[in-house]
């Protein structure tokens, strides 16, 4: 394992919706552990569905202090939607 | 970027007018005569929505709806059927199958448009 | 205070009585006119005026007011009951039932069909000959206004594998008005090493204010209500939140107001965070409720049965799992039957408006005292308790309470004191109405209990009996007849609604000083503690909360069925003499000694079997009629045990009598 680099940002992209949670589960699980991010940057992110939006709350939950950052329209849309401001940093 | 809806419907006049409903509300939209033949249109391509007749030639709605959650990409796609009133026991069918969202023939299209609109944002 | 609960209790209680009026006048037209039909077809009648006066819904009071007057006459033989009327009344039924529908919806002041309510009233009034001329209904039809509805979605599982998501569905919902708040669970959604990403974990609750019908909202829902619990609750109209008008000389209306005497204000964000504490009581399904406990039930009798098989194979270790399973059963049993409890205010809040209105009609003062709003008991009874309580309270507005010269004259303050009042005691909730009117005159009542055939003129009662028969069917005493009580819908049904919630009724009254209707009911309907008998084959269950003590019959107190208890007399029945069961005369015999009301009685029988809880489970249609016996319950090793029914079982002396 890598020591925490303070500046690590994993960059999101794509569809994050029902089709590719299981993959997106795992990679992200890979991702987080390997590189200990400390933001998620979310702008490639093209689509949001339930499913991709549960998988970045259950990241929150892990990992609360990691911030999620930069919202793509698709994220924004849901994001208002449900009244998530503040989980988005 | 626009939705993407697939129409599958054995009546050529039934498909237009879905599908001029559906285009003039700023959906994207692929047509299937029958259920095999809307089976080969799910090749990889991003499909928000299907909207699919149940009696059908070939294939029909329900074997098509059963097959296409087996294919992977359109496991979770959503499906509006059509019935026309009195096919209690297809109605039973589709929704072992999975089936959720289903509509009445004939219909006005902004009752489509309407029910799309609770599928996909 | 949550007028909308109240309001809900009214709309089911419409449509069940509704129900009745309609399945009891097709019975009518099938089978014929008896005193029971009419009676059944009446009451519902002039419940739904009553109940509905208070909700000031004047197109049902009025409507159902001819409608009774008609019954009234039809009950006395003055109007037969032909086929042509037999129609009539159901048209009406059907009428009464579609204004309910918009009541449903808010839309309280919505004719749904003012053309055939022209013509039924005209048809009434046929009959009635246009005596009870209808005063012209005041107010405007309110179009649709908006209102709040809280709305919750809980999604299931496997929500995904049907293709769906809930986000388009609450996009849609949020373009039928405006979404005012927003709460969504993230406490249920899984950390990322255990989510199941194609499981749904969702649940949200959402506050919408909108003009759209609860018909649209389930519409708009329809989609997904097999994949979610989908709640759908209507805060209060919002209106009613307006600053209260100053009191008119008309009765401002409570729940709903025509739109032109108070316009639509939007609410402060402050407010509405109140409304929404308010609502932190969750409403649950009493289906699914009943649901759980059924399941709970299951788990009672497989642990009672798995105790008995550990006792059999003597496991010790088998033995200690069996009593961890059981603590924990207990404890799920407690929580399932507290979701059930609610507090009596649900009930007793209808009637600061009901005494104010029915003093002022009456023409009394008197002013309403309420204690132990908060005492809770099981929603079901509490439901079912409105009706009875509705007729004491009247009954005491009508009869107790005297006249404000009456009073002055007995030296009594002008203002009449009517106090509700709910506690618990030992294992049941009792419920008391009390006035400090003129009380009951037990010599009146015992001559007018005579002269209606009631009681023999030797028929020895003491106070409580004779008090008892203002219960009896066919018995008033009212001089003045009103409009009130005074139609005859008698204390009859206020007794056997209370017995049919396995509860007593007793009375307490000074001449001159006022009188107190004691009901007491059982906490819930579903499981007791129990004490486990046996008299020959037979298998019994006791409630535990009655059984005082468990002794040996003595050998020399079997002839009299009176014996000294520590120098206490006390009577005792044997079990195998009331339900006639075989059993060895040579066996020793036990007593179990109970409390019922005040009294204690013994009961006889073989053995003791312990302490158990019992699943109470409805009786065989056959034994339905036994008095005695209050249901019915599976034990550990599968047999099925009676429960019995102490009041009834000893509310009479029986006698043994051979079919």
């Amino acid at each position: 394992m890598t020591p925490s680099d303070p500046n690590a940002v994993l960059q999101l992209g794509g569809a994050f919706t029902i089709e590719r949670a299981a993959e997106l589960k795992g990679l992200l699980l890979q991702q987080i552990m390997e590189n200990r991010p400390e933001r998620l940057d979310l702008r490639g992110i093209t689509e949001l569905d339930t499913a991709g939006l549960q998988l970045l709350l259950s990241v929150k939950r892990c990992w609360p202090r990691l911030s999620l950052v930069e919202p793509s329209p698709a994220v924004s849309q849901v994001v208002d939607l449900l009244r998530l401001a503040d989980f988005i940093d | 970027m626009s939705k993407t809806i697939l129409v599958v419907d054995d009546s050529a006049s039934m498909r237009q007018m879905i599908g001029l409903t559906l285009k003039g509300a700023g959906y994207s939209v692929i047509e299937a005569t029958d259920g095999k033949d809307a089976l080969g249109k799910l090749d990889g391509r991003k499909i928000n929505l299907i909207v699919s007749d149940v009696n059908m030639p070939n294939m029909d709605g329900i074997a098509f709806v059963q097959a296409a959650k087996q294919v992977a990409g359109y496991r979770f796609t959503p499906v509006i059927m059509l019935t026309t009133e009195g096919s209690e026991d297809k109605k039973q069918q589709g929704k072992a199958a999975g089936v959720r969202a289903w509509m009445v023939k004939p219909f006005q299209p902004a009752m489509l448009l309407d029910a799309v609109s609770k599928l996909v944002i | 205070m949550d007028i909308q609960a109240v309001r809900n209790v009214l709309l089911e209680e419409a449509r069940e009585l509704l129900a009745t009026y309609e399945h009891t006048l097709l019975d009518i037209e099938a089978q014929g006119l008896d005193g029971e039909r009419i009676n059944a077809i009446f009451r519902a009648a002039h419940t739904l005026k009553g109940s509905s006066g208070m909700f000031n819904l004047q197109r049902v009071v009025s409507f159902t007011h001819l409608l009774e007057s008609l019954l009234v006459r039809v009950r006395s033989g003055e109007q037969p009951m032909g086929g042509a009327l037999i129609s009539l009344l159901l048209r009406c039924g059907d009428y009464l039932s579609r204004l309910f529908d918009k009541v449903a919806e808010g839309l309280d002041d919505e004719d749904p069909d003012p053309a055939q309510r022209a013509e039924l009233i005209a048809a009434l009034e046929d009959y009635l000959g246009s005596v009870q001329a209808l005063k012209p209904l005041a107010g405007v039809p309110a179009g649709s206004e908006a209102q709040d509805w809280l709305i919750g979605i809980h999604c299931h599982p496997e929500l995904f594998h049907h293709g769906l998501d809930p986000l388009p569905f609450i996009q849609y919902l949020v373009g039928m008005g405006e979404l005012l708040e927003l709460a969504l669970d993230r406490e249920l959604i899984p950390s990322l090493e255990d989510i199941d990403p194609e499981t749904c974990y969702f649940k949200v609750d959402l506050l919408l204010r909108t003009t759209a019908s609860r018909e649209a909202l389930t519409q708009a829902l329809e989609f997904i209500q097999e994949d979610c619990d989908i709640s759908l609750e209507p805060l209060e109209a919002i209106v009613a939140e307006a600053p209260e008008a100053p009191e008119a000389s008309e009765p401002a209306p409570v729940e709903s107001a025509a739109p032109a005497s108070a316009p639509a204000a939007p609410a402060a964000s402050g407010e509405r965070a109140a409304r929404r504490d308010e609502q932190s009581m969750i409403k649950v399904d009493a289906r699914k409720l009943d649901q759980l406990i059924d399941a709970v039930g299951e788990l009672v009798t497989r642990s009672a049965r798995c105790r008995t098989l550990s006792l059999t194979s003597a496991r010790e270790t088998v033995e200690t799992f069996v009593e961890e399973v059981d603590g924990f059963i207990e404890q799920l049993r407690d929580r399932a039957l507290k979701l059930r409890m609610a507090p009596i205010n649900e009930v007793f809040q209808r009637f600061p408006r009901v005494v104010r209105d029915v003093a002022r009609d009456l023409g009394k003062d008197v002013e309403l005292q309420i204690r132990g709003a908060e005492t809770e008991l099981d929603k079901t009874l509490i439901d079912k308790l409105a009706d009875p309580l509705m007729h004491i309270v009247r009954n005491a507005l009508d009869h107790g309470i005297e006249p404000v010269e009456a009073r002055q004259a007995a030296g009594k303050p002008a203002r009449g004191r009517l106090l509700l009042n709910a506690y618990h005691e030992s294992g049941s909730v009792v419920i008391e109405v009390s006035d400090d009117g003129r009380g009951l005159n037990a010599a009146k009542i015992r001559a007018r209990a005579i002269e209606r055939g009631l009681i023999g003129a030797e028929t020895l009662l003491d106070e409580q009996g004779v008090f008892a028969m203002i219960f009896e069917a066919g018995f008033s005493t009212a001089e003045q007849v009103t409009d009130l009580s005074g139609r005859g819908v008698g204390m009859d049904v206020v007794r056997r609604s209370i017995e049919a919630m396995r509860g007593t009724l007793e009375i307490q009254s000074t001449l001159g000083q006022g009188t107190c209707f004691r009901i007491r009911l059982p906490l819930t309907l579903s499981i007791i503690d129990g004490f486990q008998v046996v008299v020959g084959e037979a298998h019994f269950v006791i409630p535990l909360e009655q059984v005082v003590e468990c002794l040996e019959l003595p050998a020399n107190a079997s002839a009299r069925q009176v014996m000294s208890l520590r120098g206490t007399p006390l009577s005792y029945v044997r079990l195998a003499e009331l339900f006639e069961l075989p059993r060895d005369p040579a066996a020793r015999e036990c007593l179990v000694v109970v409390q019922h009301g005040q009294q204690r009685t013994g009961i006889v029988v073989d053995r003791f079997a312990g302490e158990l809880q019992a699943v109470i489970k409805p009786l065989n249609p056959m034994l339905r009629n036994v008095p005695g016996l209050g249901g019915s319950t599976i034990l550990g090793d599968g047999r099925v045990a009676l429960i019995l029914d102490i009041n009834s079982l000893l509310a009479t002396p029986r006698r043994v009598e051979h079919a």
